[in-house]
């Protein structure tokens, strides 16, 4: 079956999709559909879709497979120490799960999303989606302990508020999804002054494909850190929307990358000062191995009346096979003059030197190796929450060890 | 304990060491000497076991095994040690982290038992003295940001820590100011022991001014062309290597006529 007839019997079945929507959630859809038909769905030749080639997996999703939920709330796996969202009424925060046809919510804020029906997934997610969640975080809120987002098995689409000066720690973790096909949709309000720290960690198996589309935006003095941990053995890709509205807005985007054997994991960052005196860091490391593939991408955008902004960029990886490819590019549009920006991509194997160095103190070659990429990483292990921080370390050091080896 | 035979090596195709035959005991220190571009540091990478170089013919024997066919993470396992001329600088991984990774491997390999990390300190702590090394130094990432001479001292810290039998020292000297040589030299004194040998390369006989050598040999166009005591190295200082090299080729070509 070629693309284009994928795409029709798609988009038939979503034409079909019975379901009340709300008149604007109508115009959306529609805005959606227009988008697809007229782009179709991203092949090599589109930009932004050239080093990740899903249009090979197109048959993994399947628009008439029953959304099942996996949030049961009973478990929260290896996150024991996280409080899986909705298990038990919190002060401070309200969750609102929905199921078949997004709901008529005044909290959807249709102009906002409307923006951003540019990426095919999004508007397949708008098209699709048939379960998700509210998610607001009182004003003034502190939460401690780290909240655990629910993660969908298909197409899931959340909407997280965070109110004016409240700080929650956000993790978002899929586990042990072997197959199929996930489209997720995420929006992140950050509300003035508010600090907002949001750990995603990728662990999917290998015939798993995942697009993961996380739109953020910052009002006045908000603090929002992503830090995107992914082991995935699959296909993923992240695509992070970061908007700085207001001055004082500071945003963090971090990334680890740990592909193995046919694997591929993509980073594209779209990082937007808006306002003046708003500030972005970001710092995506990673190692590939055997055939393993890697992308970032990472787009800094400042308006021209956004003086006094600070935007850097940092992307470095090791390659430890000559079959795996990194394709790094950093992609600045700076309107305004009065800005402290830098970017840096760095691609290149496993420094020989240093590992005869460490073997010649007796140091053998896995636990020499494990050693050094370690080091290299672990500027992205600066994580505030300790448990995670441990937990990120085991997997870590996990993965860079070959399999059966005893440290 | 290190027996090397007739040793011939190639590094890119080009022969280095043609020929090189030394033999150390237990309780020795050997200076090896020699211009540049002799075959030092091959020699020292070589017996380490760095990649790059290509063994034409030859025997080295160490403690009666064959090293050339261990690892070289195994001849460190082993007892061997290269202070590097050069040592790598390694982005994020702590000087402790590391030192105690080495050891714990070590001692694995020798099938001992891990060492408790109290024990550890108490053996940093105790070298550390001794190098002059401050603690701080230690918490900073392996010799990230190090100075010349800092680089130079961690190292003989590091053979301090590790205990090695045989310790090749790879121009420890150069670079040094005399205050860091003297520091060095103290170091590398205080690890003098009837069990343990060490070969010190050097261009210069500052370094045996402080550590004083049973044994002087002089490398050249990898091959010794002579060995003697202490007073060889004298010797070389006041005359050079010109006239030395100058009647090793006379009498190179009386024999051959």
């Amino acid at each position: 079956m070629s693309t284009s007839s994928r795409l029709a019997r798609t988009l038939k079945s979503v034409q079909e999709r019975k379901g009340s929507f709300s008149e604007a959630w109508t115009k959306l859809r529609k805005h959606a559909l227009d988008q697809l038909i007229h782009h179709g769905l991203p092949s090599f030749r589109d930009e932004d879709y050239k080093y990740t080639p899903l249009h090979g997996r197109w048959e993994q999703i399947d628009p008439s497979v029953k959304a099942v939920s996996s949030v049961d709330g009973s478990s929260s796996g290896s996150f024991s120490w996280a409080i899986p969202l909705g298990l038990r009424p919190q002060e401070g925060i309200s969750v609102d799960f929905w199921k078949g046809s997004p709901p008529q919510d005044p909290r959807w804020d249709i102009d906002f999303l409307a923006e951003y029906v540019s990426d095919p997934f999004a508007c397949l997610n708008i098209l699709l989606a048939e379960e998700g969640y509210f998610l607001d975080v009182e004003g003034g809120q502190r939460l401690g302990d780290p909240i655990l987002l629910p993660s969908f098995r298909e197409c899931g689409r959340s909407s997280i508020r965070v109110g004016a000066g409240a700080q929650v720690i956000l993790i978002q973790a899929e586990q042990g999804q072997a197959k199929g096909f996930q489209n997720d949709f995420q929006e992140i309000i950050c509300g003035k002054g508010s600090r907002v720290l949001y750990y995603q960690v990728q662990e999917e198996g290998s015939e798993r494909t995942r697009v993961n589309n996380v739109f953020v935006e910052l009002a006045d003095r908000a603090y929002f850190q992503a830090c995107t941990f992914s082991f995935s053995r699959g296909m993923t890709r992240n695509n992070l929307h970061v908007r700085l509205k207001n001055p004082g807005a500071e945003a963090h985007l971090h990334g680890l990358y740990l592909p193995v054997q046919k694997s591929l994991i993509d980073y594209h960052t779209h990082v937007h000062h808006l306002s003046g005196q708003t500030e972005s860091h970001q710092l995506y490391k990673g190692i590939l191995r055997d055939q393993a593939q890697g992308v970032f991408r990472g787009r800094i955008q400042i308006l021209p009346h956004a003086q006094k902004t600070y935007a850097y960029q940092r992307n470095q990886t090791i390659l430890c096979d000559p079959r795996a490819v990194m394709h790094a590019q950093p992609q600045l549009e700076i309107e305004a003059d009065d800005v402290k920006c830098s970017h840096g991509c760095t691609t290149g194997y496993l420094d020989k030197a240093a590992l005869f160095y460490l073997q010649a103190r007796g140091i053998s070659l896995p636990v020499a190796q494990q050693l050094i990429f370690s080091s290299f990483l672990r500027e992205l292990l600066d994580i505030e929450d300790l448990r995670l921080k441990e937990y990120l370390e085991e997997k870590m050091l996990k993965t860079l060890l070959p399999s059966g080896y005893d440290s | 304990m290190l027996s090397i035979k007739d040793l011939h090596v190639s590094a890119e195709d080009k022969p280095i060491l043609k020929g090189l035959n030394l033999s150390v005991n237990a309780g020795e220190v050997h200076a090896i000497m020699g211009p540049n571009g002799s075959g030092k540091s091959t020699m020292a990478s070589f017996l380490a076991g760095r990649e790059g170089y290509h063994l034409l013919r030859g025997k080295v024997q160490f403690k009666g095994k064959d090293l050339l066919s261990l690892a070289p993470e195994e001849r460190a396992g082993e007892g061997l040690f290269l202070a590097f001329q050069y040592p790598v600088e390694i982005p994020g991984l702590g000087s402790l982290q590391f030192l105690k990774t080495a050891l714990q491997e070590i001692r694995k390999y020798r099938a001992q038992e891990k060492l408790k990390t109290t024990e550890f300190m108490k053996i940093v702590h105790q070298h550390a003295e001794t190098m002059g090394i401050a603690m701080e130094m230690l918490t900073r990432p392996l010799n990230e940001g190090f100075s010349g001479g800092e680089k130079k001292r961690h190292e003989i810290f590091q053979m301090a820590v590790l205990s090695p039998s045989l310790s090749i020292l790879d121009e420890t000297d150069s670079g040094l100011d005399i205050d860091a040589l003297r520091t060095v030299a103290k170091g590398v004194n205080a690890l003098r022991a009837k069990k343990n040998a060490m070969i010190l390369i050097t261009h210069y006989q500052r370094l045996l001014d402080y550590i004083v050598p049973d044994k002087v040999h002089i490398l050249f166009e990898g091959q010794i062309i002579k060995s003697g005591s202490k007073l060889l190295a004298q010797e070389l200082e006041k005359k050079g290597y010109e006239e030395l090299i100058a009647s090793y080729q006379k009498k190179l070509s009386d024999t051959s006529a």
